[in-house]
């Protein structure tokens, strides 16, 4: 890892300075190479004026050029048409006639081991007064401009290696500095178990970059502590529902067997069984109710439904028990609604069934439908019960919980698990909708299911 | 009847094949897949029941070998396993009905009635019993020359029950064709609307006629004293 990143920050170095030490390096090159060839191709025209001066001789010019005075970077050759040397300038180490490209051809350069550099153009002219037609050779030692270059490119590479040598400290100090924390909150992490969830990352002082990071490791461990927490209920609470069944079932089991009986009272203890197991079965199914429902988009059959007509049904249901309870059930309003109507239903009868058990004779349960803002409905179970104490109130929809007050009803063939809201949640997180519930111990409580709107894009 | 249980649990297998053959069915039984399915093959079954986890060759392939033979008997499917994906399998590939286990045995032998009754249902009109008469098509009831005054409900939970008279009928099935709410509640509300028709139908009279059978359901019938 950081290896890695030391690697890459030098790599970045090499290439920005790399490149920029490159094309300074053409840059002077180019230049150089520009002015030479000025150089050289003025010098030739100069030299073909004086050739084809008809007041000069081409003695004098061939004097000219050899007098001491003449630049002596320049090497001159007069050849005539057959290609005899009829001049040239003393220079040994002078390129030969061969070397030279044809007249017209651009300059072209050209050295020996260890010799001078010679940029080389040839040029044609007519002499006078015979009008005689010579080739002028022309070389220009830019023997100090190759060695010019080959300075800046020394110094350049050097410049280029120390640049990658500091680089390289820099980025080994600001890397690891840079690291260091990454590595406490991986250490900090490693020690992070099932049984250690409280602990936190934040208070240790974490550097600007990753107190966002350290606050949502924070925030995981604090959901990852919250559901360690109520899988720890829950399964306690499981083992304790199907404790109680079982212990019936096998004390009765036991003590029946203990002496001979008659028949009837097999029977009786056979028709007890059968209690407790239809108890199980329905813990069972309820749980894996909840189960299927905690993955998302299971088997959900969504349709556009008359919601005032799906409450009426779920109310016609519970018409005789809340005749029998003296509690009147009604619904009010007007609204469509776009849900699974089984498991509306079942959101629905769970709600009523809790109000029911918990509102005395005389009270009454409204079931209100409603649609809100945005196309959303509403249903409303309000009832004119018990209550529900503030402390209850956050945990209600909570699997197998019991409110504190609540005297735990006998374990009869039909009572509930504490579950029926938890499903209540699970059936609207199906739906995405929303439930919340309110509550004034004493008046009576509201619990309102909202349910989104029908997608536009789908129809079915 | 004849039926065909394949089922490769024993205790499963032992106990729902003397069910049926306590109520007046007769029951041969295969243990393996390939086994049930060659008997579903030569002999004549009335309905078969077919466990969906069976060894050597599962529920499903069954299943959609027989269809795919022009085989139409009934079948209803057992499963442990609840997903909604095996559900519509078992129906698309031709079940007629499916159970989940733990599935009580009177519930196994109501749907089993149901879907035998299907097709060729007598068109009862008014119903006698003992001292009661029903009047389907006007919604009377009337027991010992009086008048019953019940809800629509209440009605309606009297004629299953008459209808389907010596038949056990769990809470499930009572739910399902009186207020048809498909699925089991926490609440008792089966219970108190049969208290209730009792107090209007059975308890003023000496003669009763629903009896609950403790842990499974009600039945409709007349027991001599």
């Amino acid at each position: 890892m950081t290896v890695r990143l030391i690697g890459l920050q030098i790599l970045a170095v090499a290439v920005l300075i790399g490149g920029a030490l490159f094309f300074l390096l053409r840059t002077i090159t180019n230049h150089l190479d520009a002015d030479d060839r000025d150089v050289v191709a003025q010098q030739a025209s100069l030299l073909r004026k004086w050739f084809e001066d008809p007041n000069t001789k081409p003695s004098a010019v061939m004097d000219q050029i050899r007098a001491p005075t003449t630049d002596q970077f320049f090497f001159v050759r007069i050849l005539d048409q057959s290609g005899k040397v009829l001049f040239e300038t003393g220079n040994s180490a002078a390129p030969p006639a061969s070397a030279f490209p044809e007249s017209g051809q651009p300059a072209t350069y050209w050295h020996v081991d260890a010799g001078p550099h010679f940029l080389m153009t040839k040029i044609g002219a007519t002499v006078n007064p015979d009008s005689r037609r010579i080739q002028l050779q022309l070389a220009f030692d830019v023997t100090d401009d190759f060695t010019l270059i080959r300075q800046i490119r020394q110094s350049i590479t050097v410049v280029f290696v120390l640049a990658l040598l500091i680089s390289a400290i820099l980025a080994y100090f600001i890397t690891r500095a840079a690291l260091r924390p990454i590595q406490s909150l991986t250490e900090a992490a490693a020690r992070v178990q099932a049984s250690k969830l409280a602990s936190r990352f934040e208070g240790t002082h974490w550097p600007v970059e990753l107190a966002p990071l350290v606050r949502e490791f924070d925030a995981m461990l604090a959901r990852l502590a919250g559901s360690f927490r109520r899988l720890g209920r829950f399964s306690t609470d499981l083992s304790h529902e199907l404790r109680t069944p079982i212990n019936n079932l096998r004390g009765e089991a036991e003590v029946a067997l203990n002496r001979p009986r008659t028949p009837d009272e097999y029977r009786v203890v056979l028709e007890s069984s059968l209690e407790e197991y239809g108890r199980i079965t329905r813990l069972i199914d309820t749980l894996l109710f909840i189960a299927k429902a905690d993955q998302p988009q299971t088997g959900l059959k969504r349709q556009p439904l008359d919601a005032a007509g799906e409450c009426a049904a779920v109310a016609d249901f519970f018409d005789a028990a809340g005749a029998d309870r003296g509690v009147v059930i009604s619904v009010r309003g007007q609204a469509g609604i776009y849900c699974d109507s089984m498991l509306f239903r079942r959101a629905l009868s769970n709600l009523v069934d809790n109000a029911l058990r918990h509102t005395p004779r005389g009270g009454n349960i409204d079931l209100t439908v409603r649609s809100g803002e945005t196309g959303a409905t509403e249903v409303e179970v309000c009832d004119s019960g018990t209550g529900i104490s503030p402390d209850d109130l956050p945990h209600v929809f909570e699997r197998f919980y019991q409110a504190s007050n609540e005297e735990r009803e006998s374990p009869g063939p039909n009572s509930g698990f504490g579950l029926g809201l938890a499903i209540v949640k699970s059936i609207m997180d199906l739906h995405a909708g929303e439930v919340s519930v309110a509550s004034t111990p004493g008046r009576g409580t509201t619990i309102s299911l909202l349910f989104p709107r029908q997608p536009a894009a789908s129809t079915s | 009847m004849r039926v065909l249980l394949v089922e490769d649990e024993p205790k499963t297998a032992a106990f729902v094949r003397r069910g049926l053959e306590e109520n007046g069915f007769t029951a041969a039984v295969a243990t393996r897949g390939d086994e049930g399915l060659t008997l579903a093959r030569t002999e004549t079954f009335g309905a078969i029941i077919l466990d969906i986890s069976l060894p050597v060759l599962d529920g499903f392939s069954i299943l959609a070998a027989l269809r795919e033979s022009g085989c139409a008997t009934p079948v209803i499917c057992l499963t442990a396993r609840d997903t909604v994906v095996e559900r519509v399998k078992g129906l698309e590939l031709g079940a007629d009905d499916y159970l989940v286990k733990p599935f009580s045995f009177s519930e196994l032998l109501a749907r089993l009635r149901t879907i035998l009754r299907r097709g060729n249902q007598p068109l009862e009109r008014i119903i006698r019993i003992a001292d009661l008469e029903l009047d389907l098509p006007r919604v009377r009831a009337v027991r010992a020359g009086q008048r019953l005054e019940l809800t629509a409900k209440e009605f309606n939970l009297l004629a299953l029950l008459v209808r389907r008279r010596g038949e056990v009928l769990s809470r499930t099935v009572i739910a399902e064709e009186v207020w048809d709410v498909n699925f089991d509640s926490e609440t008792n509300v089966v219970e108190v609307a049969i208290r209730r028709l009792r107090k209007k139908m059975d308890d003023p009279f000496p003669q009763k006629l629903i009896h609950t059978m403790r842990g499974v359901g009600y039945v409709f019938e007349v027991r001599n004293p």
